[in-house]
């Protein structure tokens, strides 16, 4: 091979090296995961049998709520983005947009959604990426409209969170009476 | 002494009566004094708005300022000569770029418009926050 026929063309080779491990770099975004679960004092139905029990370690995050059970309706994954938001639709009434910030912290939106309306940003918060690869756990929740005393929990933690680390640094947790 | 004779008085004084009329006038002159005195004042007044007229001087050349007095005179009258209907459809190309020019202000404003989640509605929420417990907790009501 004639090295020198490439040599004008170093720089734009280079240039190209640069841009696709930016991109190779840019494709370790960060993975949140988004679920939608249903809190109340009811046993699992037996005709819902796509749900399952929510992780105990993130249950025990908010185990001062005083729901007894609480199952994944649904739950959804997807990398975020500074480039553009990312909107997980978890229900045919409630979604989540996600946008990377790029400055380490993801903007989140809860959204509410209704047949032939545009969706409603009903609640926004920034999470911290640093801390949800440490386990932090970003919960909304509101009283369930169709089910008198029952909830609804969108929970968003790190894909690929594994209970060891949801439980890391965090003291045993007591029991509410 | 009738106005028509006052007219050719001043005439004469300005030089401008005609020469049939010259030698009557002149005849006048000398043997009637009011005719003589109007005569002198008519004369006076010219002297004097000759003497102690302003001077206006022009910074351009005769021929430049001329020039421009020509020139607008010959747009005016251009611009008198263009059919109404033409300056309309002049008008009326220019009107489509108010809305186009709006349209790509808008579109410039989308797409510079950073990426992000919308402003959200009033919604009574409490928070709960614990880094011990590593949890946010928004409570909407």
């Amino acid at each position: 091979m004639n090295y020198h026929l490439i040599a004008p063309f170093r720089a734009l080779l280079a240039t190209f090296l640069f841009v696709a491990m930016s991109g190779a770099l840019s494709a370790e975004e960060f993975r949140v995961k988004a679920q939608l679960a249903w809190g109340t004092n009811d046993d699992k139905p037996a005709s819902e049998r796509g749900l399952h029990e929510l992780n105990p370690a993130i249950r025990d995050k908010f185990r001062h709520l005083r729901w007894t059970n609480y199952f994944v309706v649904k739950e959804l994954a997807a990398p975020v983005s500074a480039k553009a938001s990312k909107r997980l639709v978890l229900s045919d009434k409630c979604a989540v947009d996600l946008h990377d910030k790029g400055d380490g912290q993801i903007e989140i939106g809860i959204l509410s959604l209704k047949p032939n309306q545009p969706a409603t940003v009903v609640k926004t918060d920034v999470a911290d990426i640093a801390k949800m690869r440490k386990g932090h756990v970003y919960v909304f929740g509101g009283d369930t409209k169709e089910k008198w005393d029952d909830a609804w929990l969108v929970i968003l933690t790190a894909d690929d969170l594994s209970a060891a680390t949801v439980n890391a640094g965090k003291p045993q947790s007591v029991k509410a009476p | 002494m009738n106005l028509e004779t006052l007219l050719e008085i001043q005439a004469y004084a300005d030089g401008e009566l005609s020469s049939g009329r010259v030698a009557e006038i002149e005849r006048l002159l000398a043997v009637d004094p009011r005719a003589k005195a109007q005569y002198l004042e008519l004369v006076g007044v010219r002297n004097a708005i000759q003497e102690h007229e302003a001077q206006t001087v022009v910074p351009e050349t005769r021929e430049f300022f001329w020039s421009q007095i020509q020139r607008r005179i010959a747009q005016a009258e251009k611009a008198a000569a263009t059919p109404v209907r033409e300056r309309y459809q002049r008008w009326n190309v220019l009107r489509w770029f108010a809305p186009v020019l709006a349209l790509a202000a808008v579109l410039a404003v989308v797409s510079v418009r950073q990426p992000g989640v919308s402003t959200p509605i009033e919604v009574t929420t409490v928070t709960f926050h614990s880094d011990a417990d590593g949890v946010t907790f928004h409570w909407l009501d």
